[in-house]
Formats: structure tokens, C-alpha cells, sequence
């Protein structure tokens, strides 16, 4: 019991150590709230999303989420580039703190990162696209968390893959898209069948909820190796 | 037979690649392993 | 072990001319596709054998994560088994969707149809060309262990890629591949034949590859000796 107290504590460290730098800069957040409005902006550029109502149903969910894809993307590297500076990440790996901790820290701080972001896109689709969603809307306060969270779990822990290699910022998107394809279907369709209502989306849903839970086993064994890989 | 010619110029146009394609990969490996195979012959092993 | 090398590669070969024998002139035309329904007797193989490789991969990585401090010999060569694996599911597997492509064109209409298979065997596709990516872009110390997580996070993924494809696509109709018809024992065999060639073939191809890197690793190491001035 102390143990996992323990190892709450030093998550909760690492958390409040990201929300803190990331509070004096506040880059990340907007940057990736740019992003994605540009995202919103420029994809609307490529339909009428005002005559073309039905399909504006059927494909901002999917704007969305590749946005957010996008701007996440630009802005995990940066979490552990501010680690490298200063050797920092050479006194993680000598720290007794189990590495995991660290990586749960980090990935919960950009979990909030891009929830705060996703929090002032929702109204911004809505209206730049004149949705109105036809299906279960509460549904949302499901699908967002764990669509986020497959999204930023993946996302940091690939980001710390790529940290060693040369051009870091190029490889982190080529490996990130192919692994978290399944998620970003599971939510993109999640997110579609709200909006438009013409699927049920229990199944995408579930498929959510099994990608969040396997990978974040999978990322928590790992982890340590990652960060030790010399 | 009436089949379209489509479909006789497609399947030799596949098994064409088929076999380009693994012999150009072989020719790769085969040139590869001469490479490393004579760069080894021209250093030293190690302790020697 | 050479001489055994030599005998399956003879073997193979023999083997991938016979079953090109057989589907071309032993196996009968089929009746609604016509020729182009030759295609299957090569690209179906290389997909199934594409779909194995993978936890060849996945499996040599798991070796190589926890070879890599008790057995440094053992752990490289598990390293090369992975590189070897991952190559030759690029390979199968991107030749596969080729052929499919082309027997879709005639038979479907359109080159492309987004199907549940063809999607999720293209997916598997980009996870294996971004797992030889990352090993092309991190060299030094340390990229054999993050290339061998990312094999393991892929070979994770592959199967849940296949089952959301599934899902995704059971939405639409989609065309079967060869029905609930009977099939011809003749065309069986010839597809048997092709089968085991390509099986042998894959690991005739795999070998050879894993015996290049291993000898690239052995020339990396006597340079790196040199350079410190052991040797």
C-alpha cells in the first residue's frame, strides 16, 4: 500500500513539475489550439460546409480528430526535448524513481494539455460547422477522454522512442500514424455516429477502451527500457 | 473464351512485377554480402 | 550450415518454378474471373507468409530485449532475425497488395476498393516500413532496443488493426474473394504448391538477410575495435 502511495507521489510529482513549466510558457497550449483552428479553417476551405450540411455532419468529426492528431504531434516533442537540456534525462536515469512514474507524469500532463484544447474546439467545430449532434450527445464524455487519452499515450511514449534518433521531429509522426490508426478510427467513428446518429457507437467505444488499456500496459513494461536503452 | 484482354495483360503485368521486383532484392542481398563479405576480408579481426 | 542453405534456396526456386507451372498451365482458368484469377496463386502466399513474419519480428524482438544484458551474442543475432523478418514482410506484403491491386482493376472495376482486407493489409504495410524507418533513422547505441519496443507495440498493434478494419468495413458490402463456390482440386494443389514454395522462399530469403547482417555487424564491431586501437 505505501508502495503504490509512494508511486502515486512521485507521478503526482512529475505532473505538477509539467503543468508548472507548461503554465510559465504556455506554448504547447496554444500552439496546439492554433493548429487545430487552422486545421478547422483551412479543411472548410476545401467544402462548403454551409450547403453541404450533411456531410459537414459527417466528416467534421474526422477534421477534428486528425487536427488534434496534428497539433499534438507538433508539440510531444517538445516535452522531452526540455529534457534533454541540461542532462536532465541522464538524472532521470539515475534516479531510484521508478521510470514509469515519469512517463505516466508526463503523459497526464499532456492528457490535460490537450483535453484544455479540445475544450475550446468543441464549441468552435460546433459553430464554424453548424453542428448539431443527432445522436446521444453524452456520449462525448466518454469518447473524448478516451480518445485523447490513446492519442497522447502513444504520442509521449513516441516520442521518448524517437529522442535519440537524427531528425527527431520527422520520424515521431511516422511512427506514431501507423500504431494509433486503430484508435484514430475508433474515435473518429465514435465521434461521427454522435454527431450524425445514424450508428450505434458501443462497438467503437469498446474498441477505445480495449486500445487505452493494452497500450498502456504495453507502455508501462516498456517504458524503463526505452529510457535505459543505451 | 471472351475474356477481356484486360485481364491477361493484368495478371502478366502482376506476375512481371512478381518476379522483378524479388529478383532485383536478391541481386541486392547478393551485392550487399559481397561488400561486407570483402570489407571483413581487408580489416583485421579483432586480437589480431 | 552453407550446404543446407544452398539446398533450400535450390529447393525454393524449383518449388516457385513448379507452382508457376502449375498456375499458369496445370490450374484451369476461372469461370467468372478469367486469367486474372491466376493472380491468387502468388499474391494470396505472399500475404499469408507476410502475415507470419511479423511475430517473427516480434518474437525476435522480445529476445533481444531480454538477451540484450545476459547474452550479447545471442541478443544480436535475435537483432538480425528481427531486421531479416521485418524486411521480407515489407517485401511479401507490399508485392501482395500490388497484385491485389492489379486483380482488383479488372475484376472489381477499380483499382482500389478500400476493403476491409486490402486496408488492413495496407496498414500493416506502413507499421513495418515505419519500423525499418526508425532503424534507418537512429543509429548508435540504443536504437536496437527502440526499434525492438516499436516491433513489439506493432505486433501488438497488427491484430487490433485487423479486427477494427473488420469492424469498420463489415458496414459495406464487400466483395468476397472466392465466394462459398467449389473450388477446383486442381486449382487447391496449385495453390498448395505455391504455398510451401513460398514458405521456403521466406525463410530462404530471411536466412540470407539475417546472414548479410550478421556479418555487417561483425565488420561494424572489428572498425569500432580498430578505432579504439584493440585490434
Amino acid at each position: 500500500m505505501t508502495k503504490a502511495r509512494h508511486y502515486l507521489s512521485i507521478v503526482l510529482l512529475h505532473l505538477r513539475k509539467e503543468l508548472h513549466l507548461e503554465w510559465r510558457s504556455r506554448d504547447a497550449i496554444t500552439g496546439m489550439l492554433f493548429f487545430t483552428l487552422l486545421i478547422a479553417v483551412v479543411f472548410s476551405l476545401a467544402f462548403d460546409p454551409t450547403s453541404n450540411p450533411t456531410l459537414a455532419r459527417q466528416i467534421s468529426g474526422g477534421i477534428a480528430w486528425i487536427g488534434l492528431l496534428f497539433a499534438a504531434t507538433t508539440s510531444l516533442n517538445g516535452s522531452w526535448a526540455r529534457e534533454q537540456r541540461n542532462q536532465v534525462l541522464d538524472a532521470h536515469r539515475l534516479s531510484p524513481a521508478p521510470p514509469s512514474a515519469l512517463f505516466v507524469g508526463k503523459a497526464l500532463a499532456n492528457f490535460l494539455f490537450v483535453t484544455l484544447v479540445e475544450v475550446v474546439l468543441v464549441p468552435v467545430f460546433v459553430l464554424f460547422y453548424n453542428i448539431r449532434p443527432l445522436g446521444q450527445a453524452s456520449l462525448l464524455w466518454l469518447i473524448l477522454p478516451l480518445g485523447t487519452w490513446a492519442l497522447v499515450l502513444n504520442g509521449t511514449f513516441f516520442s521518448a522512442l524517437s529522442l535519440r534518433s537524427r531528425n527527431r521531429d520527422l520520424l515521431l509522426p511516422l511512427i506514431l500514424f501507423p500504431i494509433s490508426i486503430p484508435a484514430l478510427l475508433a474515435v473518429v467513428n465514435g465521434t461521427t455516429s454522435v454527431i450524425t446518429g445514424e450508428f450505434d457507437p458501443n462497438l467503437w467505444i469498446r474498441l477505445l477502451a480495449g486500445f487505452d488499456i493494452i497500450f498502456t500496459v504495453v507502455a508501462l513494461l516498456l517504458f524503463g527500457t526505452v529510457l535505459h536503452a543505451e | 473464351m471472351g475474356y477481356s484482354a484486360d485481364s491477361i495483360r493484368y495478371l502478366h503485368i502482376a506476375y512481371t512485377i512478381f518476379i522483378t521486383v524479388q529478383v532485383a532484392y536478391v541481386a541486392w542481398l547478393a551485392a550487399r554480402w559481397k561488400r561486407v563479405t570483402s570489407a571483413i576480408a581487408t580489416t583485421r579481426p579483432p586480437g589480431a | 550450415m552453407k550446404t543446407l542453405f544452398t539446398i533450400l534456396a535450390a529447393v525454393a526456386v524449383v518449388l516457385l518454378g513448379f507452382g508457376l507451372y502449375q498456375a499458369f498451365l496445370v490450374a484451369p482458368t476461372e469461370a467468372t474471373m478469367g486469367p486474372v484469377q491466376r493472380i491468387f496463386y502468388w499474391h494470396v502466399p505472399l500475404n499469408i507468409i507476410g502475415e507470419i513474419t511479423p511475430y517473427v519480428n516480434m518474437l525476435a524482438s522480445i529476445a533481444y530485449i531480454f538477451l540484450r544484458g545476459r547474452n550479447q551474442l545471442a541478443a544480436r543475432r535475435a537483432d538480425a532475425l528481427a531486421v531479416a523478418s521485418a524486411e521480407v514482410t515489407v517485401l511479401f506484403v507490399g508485392l501482395g497488395l500490388i497484385g491485389g491491386i492489379l486483380w482488383g482493376r479488372p475484376a472489381w472495376g477499380i483499382w482500389w476498393a478500400w476493403d476491409a482486407r486490402t486496408t488492413s493489409t495496407l496498414l500493416l504495410l506502413l507499421l513495418y516500413v515505419s519500423y525499418l524507418l526508425l532503424r534507418r533513422f537512429s543509429d548508435g547505441p540504443g536504437s536496437r532496443t527502440i526499434a525492438a519496443v516499436l516491433s513489439i507495440f506493432a505486433g501488438v498493434d497488427v491484430p487490433i488493426v485487423f479486427m477494427s478494419i473488420r469492424w469498420w468495413r463489415t458496414q459495406h458490402p464487400a466483395p468476397v474473394l472466392t465466394g462459398d463456390g467449389e473450388i477446383d482440386p486442381v486449382m487447391k494443389s496449385a495453390f498448395a504448391w505455391n504455398l510451401l514454395a513460398f514458405f521456403i522462399w521466406g525463410i530462404v530469403l530471411i536466412w540470407a538477410r539475417y546472414a548479410t547482417l550478421r556479418r555487417e555487424q561483425a565488420l561494424a564491431e572489428r572498425e569500432a575495435l580498430q578505432l579504439i586501437g584493440v585490434a
